[in-house]
C-alpha cells in the first residue's frame, strides 16, 4: 500500500539514502520541503546540481575545488617547501579549520588497507614526487588517522620519502584537549609518554 | 542474555554508520564473534584504541538481536611495536585476517586464539626474521583446523621421503619422496626446508624464537605455505598481496 503520494514517496525514498538517515528522519525532512518556501528548496536542489556538476579534484594535491587547481595551491602565500599529507578532503578541511598550517597539502584519497586490498598504487602517492621536486619541498607532515591503515601509510610514505632524502614527520598523537587521563587507553598513553615535550 | 566478559583480538572492523564500529573478535571462549562497538569512532571515545586491529582487549558484551553490543572494554596489549615497524605491521594484519579466514563462529577454539596471541608477541621478539613466526603460525594454524601438512612420510606412497629429490604439493598436502614426485603442482622442497617445516610445526614459543633456518629455505616455506592456503580457503588473503609488495624483489613466496 502507498502510504505517501508518489512524489513524496520518491523523495522520502531519496533522502533515506543519505548516510546516517534512517525512514523517519528521511519523512521529516520531507515534510520540511513540502512545508518550505518553494525558494529553500530550489536552492537546496541547485546546491546539489552545482555541486556535481562543478566540482572536481584539484589537479595538484587532489583536494576538492571549482577549478583546475584548488584555492590553496593557487594561494602565493602557501609554503611549497612543507607538504601536508591527508588521507581525505575532510581532513584537509579539518587541518584548514586551524588556521595554523601555511604549506601546501596532499590528499592521498584514502589509506592503505591490507585487509581491503587497498594497495598504496590505487592512491595519490606516486603523484606526491613530482610535487617534492617542483616545490623544492623539504617537509612532509604525514596527517594520516592513528590507526592501523594510518600507519600503514605514514610508514610506507616513510620508506619511500626518506631514501630521497626529505624530512618525513608525523603529528603526534597522544591526549585529547580536555580529556581524561584515568579514561586513556593503553596505546593512547604510551603515544603521549613517547611524544612528549620539553616544557 | 546478560552481559558477559571475553577478552579476545580484533581481526577486522568496518566502519558502521557516522560514529560506529562492528569489529570481529577471535576470544577463547567463545570463539569468533561480531559485535557493536558504539561511538568508536567519535574522536576520544575510550572503545576506539581498544578495537583496533590486532589489539587484545577485555570486553564486556551483551547479546544482540545479530550482533553482540560492546558495553565496556580494556585494552590488555595494544602492540605498539608492531604498529611502528610497515613489516610487522603487514604480517600482524596478514594473521589476523588468516585467523578470520580459518575460524566459524562461535566455534571456541582457545587453542587458535592462544597460538595468535602468542604469534603477535613472538614477531616483536623476532623482529630479526618475522617470518619465521608467520609460516610457524601458518602451520600451526592450518594443524588446528585439520589441515597440517603431512611432513613426516611420504603423502602419496606412505614411505620415507628420504633427503633427494624431495618436493611439497598443496594439493596432495604434503611432503612427496623423489618417486614419487609430481611435476603440475610440486614445489621443490629441499631436505633443510622441510627440516624447518617440522621444526616450526610442533615448536612452542620458545622454540619459535630460537628457529634458525636458511633465507633461502624459509622462501620455499614460504611459497609451500601460501600454496596450501590458497588450496585449502579457496580464495586469497587480501593482505598477502601487501606483505609481498614488501618483500624484496624474489624474496617472497612466488
Amino acid at each position: 500500500m502507498l502510504h505517501y503520494a508518489r512524489p513524496l514517496a520518491r523523495l522520502v525514498a531519496e533522502l533515506e539514502k543519505l548516510p546516517g538517515i534512517g525512514p523517519k528522519s528521511a519523512q521529516r525532512m520531507a515534510f520540511h520541503f513540502l512545508r518550505a518556501p518553494h525558494a529553500d528548496a530550489e536552492r537546496l536542489a541547485q546546491a546539489i546540481m552545482e555541486v556535481k556538476e562543478k566540482i572536481v579534484f584539484c589537479r595538484e594535491c587532489f583536494n576538492f575545488a571549482d577549478q583546475e587547481v584548488c584555492d590553496v595551491c593557487r594561494s602565493p602565500k602557501r609554503d611549497g617547501t612543507v607538504i601536508c599529507v591527508v588521507a581525505e578532503p575532510r581532513d584537509l578541511m579539518a587541518i584548514e579549520r586551524t588556521a595554523e598550517f601555511q604549506g601546501l597539502y596532499h590528499v592521498l584519497q584514502g589509506v592503505i588497507s591490507p585487509q581491503e586490498g587497498i594497495m598504496p598504487d590505487m592512491l595519490k602517492i606516486k603523484e606526491l614526487l613530482p610535487r617534492i621536486q617542483r616545490h623544492n619541498t623539504t617537509e612532509i607532515i604525514v596527517a594520516t588517522n592513528p590507526t592501523v591503515e594510518g600507519e600503514a601509510t605514514a610508514l610506507y610514505l616513510v620508506r619511500l620519502l626518506k631514501p630521497l632524502g626529505i624530512k618525513v614527520t608525523r603529528i603526534a598523537h597522544g591526549l585529547p584537549a580536555g580529556g581524561d587521563l584515568d579514561y586513556a587507553d593503553q596505546a593512547t598513553l604510551i603515544s603521549a609518554l613517547q611524544w612528549r615535550r620539553e616544557m | 542474555m546478560p552481559a558477559y566478559a571475553a577478552t579476545g583480538v580484533v581481526l577486522r572492523r568496518i566502519s558502521l554508520g557516522e560514529t560506529d564500529r562492528i569489529i570481529t573478535l577471535l576470544t577463547r571462549e567463545q570463539g569468533k564473534l561480531h559485535a557493536v562497538a558504539k561511538g568508536a569512532r567519535k574522536p576520544g571515545s575510550r572503545s576506539g584504541g581498544a578495537t583496533e586491529l590486532f589489539t587484545l582487549t577485555r570486553f564486556m558484551l551483551a547479546s544482540g538481536k545479530s550482533l553482540e553490543i560492546v558495553s565496556q572494554c580494556e585494552v590488555q596489549e595494544s602492540f605498539p611495536a608492531l604498529r611502528a615497524d610497515l613489516g610487522l605491521l603487514a604480517r600482524a594484519t596478514y594473521l589476523c585476517e588468516l585467523a578470520d579466514r580459518l575460524t566459524e563462529d562461535h566455534e571456541p577454539s582457545p587453542d587458535m586464539f592462544d597460538s595468535l596471541v602468542s604469534a603477535l608477541y613472538l614477531l616483536r621478539r623476532r623482529a630479526d626474521e618475522p617470518d619465521m613466526v608467520l609460516h610457524a603460525f601458518e602451520l600451526q594454524l592450518l594443524s588446528e583446523r585439520g589441515y597440517a601438512p603431512g611432513l613426516g612420510q611420504c603423502v602419496t606412497c606412505g614411505g620415507d621421503p628420504g633427503a633427494q629429490s624431495l618436493s611439497f604439493s598443496p594439493t596432495l598436502g604434503g611432503v612427496l619422496c623423489g618417486r614419487c614426485r609430481r611435476p603440475m603442482d610440486a614445489i621443490p622442497l629441499p631436505v633443510t626446508a622441510l627440516d624447518l617445516m617440522r621444526r616450526m610445526a610442533c615448536a612452542d614459543a620458545d622454540g619459535i624464537v630460537a628457529l634458525r633456518g636458511a633465507a633461502s629455505d624459509l622462501r620455499v616455506v614460504g611459497r609451500c605455505m601460501k600454496w596450501t592456503i590458497r588450496y585449502r580457503i579457496d580464495r586469497d588473503i587480501k593482505s598477502a598481496e601487501f606483505l609481498d609488495s614488501l618483500r624484496p624483489q624474489g624474496a617472497g613466496p612466488a
